[in-house]
């Protein structure tokens, strides 16, 4: 199963209660091994300018999708999938079981390739939960 | 054992529920012949499997698996105890959550906002249907009245108890009921509308009063079920499904899936907050094992608390505060995990009458909650009170209490500002938790309990070894000690783990119990254990000396 990330495209508020520009925020980021470690992700969305790395959200779907290749250089990964919760909503109502729960991971959303893929892989399962 | 042998069973998937509509009604009756009649059952009610239409139930006219009266026939001639469960909330182990086809019109959405879906034993999806759908409630209320004249027809004499049901993400516990969709958000409306809101700019107070909706509603449902049932009514529980949560569905539905040792953490979870649990989602090959062995040795009812047989949960220390965090700043969880794991529990609601002490934060104290506490103290408990923040109002009640009934105060300074006054057996020590020393919790904390006279074996054990406490009250051939302290190690890692219990001159070490895949050494004062991985062992020890 390919590197996988569902984000929310959604409106934040500030300490003050007042509504600040919408963001990209990371939902959930999964391989077929498991979840990634929040704390390796948080690192990795400091390279991100203007990304709020403990929150994981991101201005720009640009700057999410350049987080997510950074993920998939970091665990070696030749590529991506990014699901909106929007797709994954639609994914969920027409699934019914396990199988087609999966699928979800494998049709749904944008695949986009990490540059220098088919890396040497080294000590990857103990980047997960 | 019975219940441990037919854990891969649909109709049986944990916790002595018994889902009927999972098979067919011509094999009820060789299920329940094979039930151990010494434990109760519960059966929930899927009630939505029950409709023919709206506002048309079907009790087994239509088809056979609806013959509820039927099943009450064999469990009345099976002599089989049983209690029934009824949804109060969308119930993942059901279909649609458990409403009718008819009212599932908008699905869920959760707190990230994705559907609520869990994956039940069988790989099914099943999805969650809104609560706030009017539908729902029209279909709720009519199901009750219906359910309730079809009781009367029966001879039925089980009570009827509601159910709430609730997932945990990254250690936070989220109601079924939770919604977020559009008909939350319309019902939401009308809501705002009838309390004459008209603008809300502010996103805090819009929060607190979708909670406040949220649970107003939550309440609604439970008030007309328990109006509908009227004698039949059992009272209301929360139960926390495993596995249930929308990360959790996409984990089990990885190569790699959820493991042991991530369930084992949830269920100790919920344990700390002596929350019932239900394990009926998780497949055969998740649960097998030493899960398996925990779930069937301690938490058959759901609440490893609950007495079983003899043996009941062993509490040292009740802390009673609406958010736990409030003890985390003073270091009283991290201390009780470190040298108390797992022999506490939280409370943010009903006070407990029980020995054990009872440490209370000043935000848990209300009027009641002050006189039930205090009234703890008269009785001869044992209580430790954070007066940080408490209302003025209830100080001042304390300096009278204190007046009222002639208590000798012995003000103490060590590191904060307390209290300490005894009564017969009861012990009250009050302290100002703003001037703690977050640095040095662990001698305050010490030194307090030693005052409060609480003692325990002291155990070394790494985070990822869990270890559940019982006490039994004597047998006659026991009479030299106190009680029986029965500790079950389990080692869910795949790596050998050693264990150390110091018995400190109170505690004899009786016996070892169903070792598998571990020793006991027994040393002066000390008892070595080892556990390779997947590892499981039981103690007794007999208690010697009184606590306080």
């Amino acid at each position: 199963m390919n590197l996988t990330l569902i984000y929310h495209f959604q409106s934040f508020q500030n300490e003050e209660g007042e509504f600040s520009p919408a963001r990209y925020k990371v939902i959930y980021c999964f391989a077929g091994a498991g979840f990634l470690e929040t704390q390796t992700l948080q690192k990795l969305a400091l390279e991100i300018p203007e990304a709020d790395p403990a929150e994981l959200t991101f201005v720009t779907l640009d700057d999410l999708k350049r987080f997510a290749l950074l993920v998939a250089e970091e665990f070696e990964e030749d590529e991506v999938r990014l699901i909106s919760v929007q797709d994954f909503n639609i994914g969920i109502d027409g699934a019914k079981d396990i199988s087609s729960f999966r699928q979800i991971f494998l049709g749904f959303g944008e695949v986009i390739r990490a540059q220098g893929a088919s890396k040497k892989r080294k000590g990857i399962l103990s980047r997960f939960f | 054992m019975k219940e441990a042998l037919l854990s891969d069973d649909p109709v049986l998937p944990g916790e002595q529920w018994f889902c009927y509509w999972k098979t067919s009604a011509a094999l009820w009756e060789s299920r329940i012949r094979t039930l151990d009649t010494s434990k109760e059952i519960s059966i929930p009610i899927y009630w939505g499997f029950h409709s023919e239409g709206p506002d048309k139930w079907d009790y087994g006219h239509y088809l056979a698996e609806r013959d509820l009266a039927r099943l009450i026939e064999l469990l009345v001639q099976y002599r089989v105890k049983y209690r029934w469960l009824f949804p109060l909330t969308p119930c993942p182990l059901m279909p649609n959550g458990g409403i009718p086809v008819s009212a599932a019109r908008t699905l869920s959405v959760g707190p990230k906002g994705i559907h609520l879906s869990s994956l039940n034993a069988q790989n099914s999806l099943h999805k969650m249907y809104s609560y706030f759908e009017p539908k729902v409630f029209s279909a709720f209320n009519s199901f009750l009245k219906s359910f309730k004249e079809f009781l009367k027809t029966t001879e039925n004499k089980a009570k009827i108890v509601g159910q709430q049901y609730s997932f945990t993400e990254d250690g936070m516990l989220t109601s079924f009921l939770y919604d977020q969709s559009i008909a939350f958000e319309q019902g939401f409306g009308r809501y705002l509308k009838n309390h004459e809101i008209e603008e809300l700019n502010d996103p805090a107070e819009e929060l607190r009063l979708k909670n406040e909706f949220l649970k107003e509603v939550g309440d609604l449902f439970i008030q007309t079920a328990q109006t509908e049932l009227d004698s039949l009514w059992g009272g209301e529980e929360e139960v926390s499904f495993l596995g249930a949560s929308p990360k959790e569905s996409i984990q089990r539905s990885l190569p790699s899936g959820k493991t042991s040792i991530g369930y084992f953490i949830d269920l100790f979870e919920h344990y700390l907050f002596a929350r019932k649990v239900s394990s009926t989602l998780l497949r055969s090959e998740e649960k097998k094992g030493l899960l398996e062995t925990v779930l069937n040795e301690n938490f058959r009812t759901g609440n490893a608390w609950d007495k079983d047989d003899e043996w009941e949960g062993l509490c040292l220390f009740e802390l009673y505060s609406p958010k736990p965090q409030d003890f985390f700043g003073q270091g009283l969880h991290q201390y009780l995990s470190s040298q108390f794991r797992w022999l506490y529990r939280f409370h943010n609601d009903d006070f407990k009458d029980t020995d054990s002490l009872k440490i209370v934060h000043s935000k848990y104290l209300d009027r009641e909650h002050f006189t039930q506490v205090l009234k703890s103290f008269l009785l001869g408990k044992r209580v430790v009170i954070d007066k940080n923040g408490l209302d003025p109002e209830l100080e001042k009640r304390l300096g009278i209490f204190y007046a009222e009934n002639n208590l000798k105060l012995e003000p103490v300074r060590f590191q904060t500002q307390m209290t300490f006054t005894q009564l017969g057996d009861g012990k009250l020590l009050v302290y100002d938790g703003q001037g703690l020393n977050k640095d040095n919790y662990q001698v305050f904390w010490k030194k307090i309990f030693e005052v409060m006279g609480v003692t325990h074996l002291h155990t070394e054990l790494s985070d990822d070894v869990f270890s559940l406490w019982k006490r039994r009250e004597c047998s006659t051939d026991e009479l030299n000690y106190l009680d029986v302290r029965r500790v079950s190690f389990y080692n869910p890692t795949s790596y050998k783990k050693n264990v150390k219990l110091q018995t400190q001159n109170k505690f004899a070490f009786m016996r070892m119990i169903d070792p598998q895949k571990a020793t006991a050494k027994s040393f002066a004062q000390v008892i070595d254990v080892e556990l390779l991985p997947q590892g499981r062992i039981s103690l007794d020890f007999g208690h010697f000396e009184e606590m306080r």
